[in-house]
């Protein structure tokens, strides 16, 4: 062979600029795409649930939001009837990220693997990260749930708090307690029997006799709502319209 | 002479008979994979068959009232506020117009000042007929079977303006920049924004009907727009119609718009 020497410089030049691309990134492999769904609204779900099966949004995400869209837009149809029977609003930006909050940590993290840029963004607003809340910050206390409405029964023409009721309003009061911003209503009641007017008088004793137990448990007169009721009989049995009404009613002076 | 008559024929409606049921194995197989289950409306959602406003002049007391409608439907839908002094990028979706402006072909120099300087609300008309939908070349405009409303696709929008030059009303606004430096008050995270090179227009509040409210406009207008189906007599755009006198912009046009204006008496301030 002429110039071998030349030639087969000129042969391993080439083929270490060839392979320039592979030697350079040699062991710096992208790391696998590992979506988070460590977000608040995910974390509060007690089964773990997308829309429909994860293999199937994997698989199919962008063509299902394409229908939505279409759905959506072009014939005004907001509901998805899942395949197990759920139904869900269409829409990107208040369903999908609702949940997904974490767009940087969710789709970013295979788009960006997979090098796609769905123009997605481009219109819709990303939620902000704020409302990302990681796991460890979430054992803020959940609040308790409210307690339902505690009717207090009294004998005929007694403003006397009955032992039996006692339990019920405790709760209340431990509630009100607890929940700074929540206020209670009271409403007094008395049956059809007797002379209007001191039904009347004694309706509001009933009502002002609930208002001392939550007196005395510490809860302050501007969070107490005295609501005389338009109808002071309460209903057709007897025993059970001699009573007083207590709810819980969230925002001061309601 | 390998193949006679007869073994033609049997080879020929064998084959018919695997490809006819392999379509019926494929498209079983196909179905399986098309989860994407049914799509329903929403059952708040209100319906109606040709969707139409009634615009009550007279019952818009003061500027206030005026800029109220405007503001809202601004605020939830992210339109962006440019700077006046680029008129032609200003995005609208409900302003206002002078009379001569709204009304053209009515002027009239005798014309009481009262009505000449009227801010008349003005919006897209939905036409029954709308030019702008004949032009779209990749039917991101159309008008909606379903209700009548005259849609916008901005997934499909190329932003070649032809509905702009055909809109007789300058309702379509062309975003020639990126719209969201300019929304200057906080984002409604519900609704999407606009993107650079997309046309927009008014939607009448679709994205609310479908939820079963009112459009934003009409909502804090306290009944000076009215809102309803135009095809339903006992509706409330129906009861304007039928006891006021009502003109439309530049019916001569035979777009048959959906907005009709009551010009009213002197009360407005």
């Amino acid at each position: 062979m002429y110039d071998s020497g030349k030639i087969i410089a000129g042969l391993i030049i080439f083929i270490v600029i060839a392979s320039l691309p592979f030697t350079l990134n040699l062991g710096k492999a992208a790391a696998k795409p590992d979506p988070s769904i460590n977000t608040f609204a995910i974390n509060q779900m007690a089964k773990k649930q997308c829309v429909e099966s994860k293999a199937y949004m994997k698989t199919t995400h962008m063509q299902m939001l394409n229908n939505w869209r279409d759905e959506v837009v072009r014939d005004g149809n907001r509901l998805y009837v899942a395949s197990d029977g759920k139904e869900y609003n269409m829409s990107l930006q208040n369903t999908c990220m609702h949940c997904h909050s974490n767009k940087a940590k969710f789709c970013d993290e295979c788009h960006n693997y997979v090098a796609v840029k769905p123009y997605c963004w481009d219109c819709h607003i990303i939620p902000k990260e704020g409302a990302f809340v990681p796991v460890a910050t979430k054992a803020a206390p959940v609040p308790a749930a409210v307690p339902g409405p505690v009717n207090v029964h009294f004998a005929v023409g007694k403003y006397d708090i009955p032992a039996e009721a006692q339990h019920g309003l405790a709760a209340l009061a431990a509630y009100l307690q607890k929940n700074e911003s929540a206020s209670v209503v009271i409403s007094g009641y008395t049956d059809k029997t007797g002379d209007p007017a001191k039904n009347e008088e004694l309706a509001k004793n009933r009502a002002k006799a609930v208002r001392e137990v939550l007196r005395a448990a510490g809860i302050s007169d501007e969070r107490i709502v005295m609501k005389k009721p338009e109808v002071i009989t309460g209903g057709a049995d007897n025993a059970e319209a001699r009573r007083v009404d207590v709810s819980i009613a969230e925002g001061k002076g309601v | 002479m390998g193949v006679n008559r007869r073994e033609f024929l049997k080879f020929v409606s064998i084959s018919t008979l695997l490809g006819l049921g392999g379509t019926a194995v494929a498209a079983s197989v196909k179905k399986e994979v098309e989860s994407s289950g049914p799509y329903i409306p929403d059952p708040k959602a209100l319906n109606a068959k040709r969707w139409a406003m009634a615009v009550d002049m007279s019952k818009f007391k003061s500027d206030e009232d005026v800029q109220k409608c405007i503001d809202a439907c601004h605020q939830i839908h992210n339109v962006p506020e440019v700077d006046p002094a680029h008129p032609t990028q200003e995005i609208k979706w409900i302003w206002t117009e002078s009379y001569e402006r709204a009304f053209p072909g009515n002027e009239d120099e005798y014309l009481a000042a009262h009505y000449k300087h009227m801010p008349f609300l003005v919006l897209c008309n939905h036409c029954e007929n709308p030019p702008c939908v004949r032009v779209c070349p990749t039917k991101a405009t159309f008008k909606r079977h379903t209700d009548g409303i005259v849609m916008m696709d901005m997934h499909r929008c190329i932003g070649c303006r032809f509905c702009m030059a055909a809109c007789p009303y300058g309702a379509r606004s062309f975003n020639f920049r990126d719209p969201r430096p300019f929304i200057k008050k906080e984002l409604n995270p519900e609704f999407p924004t606009r993107t650079k090179g997309v046309v927009e227009k008014c939607t009448f509040c679709y994205e609310r009907l479908a939820r079963g409210m009112q459009p934003a406009c009409a909502e804090v207008s306290n009944g000076a727009i009215a809102f309803g189906d135009l095809d339903d007599p006992d509706s409330p755009v129906r009861k304007v119609i039928d006891n006021n006198f009502t003109v439309r912009r530049k019916p001569e046009l035979g777009t048959h718009p959906s907005v009709y204006y009551v010009i009213g008496g002197k009360e407005h301030a």
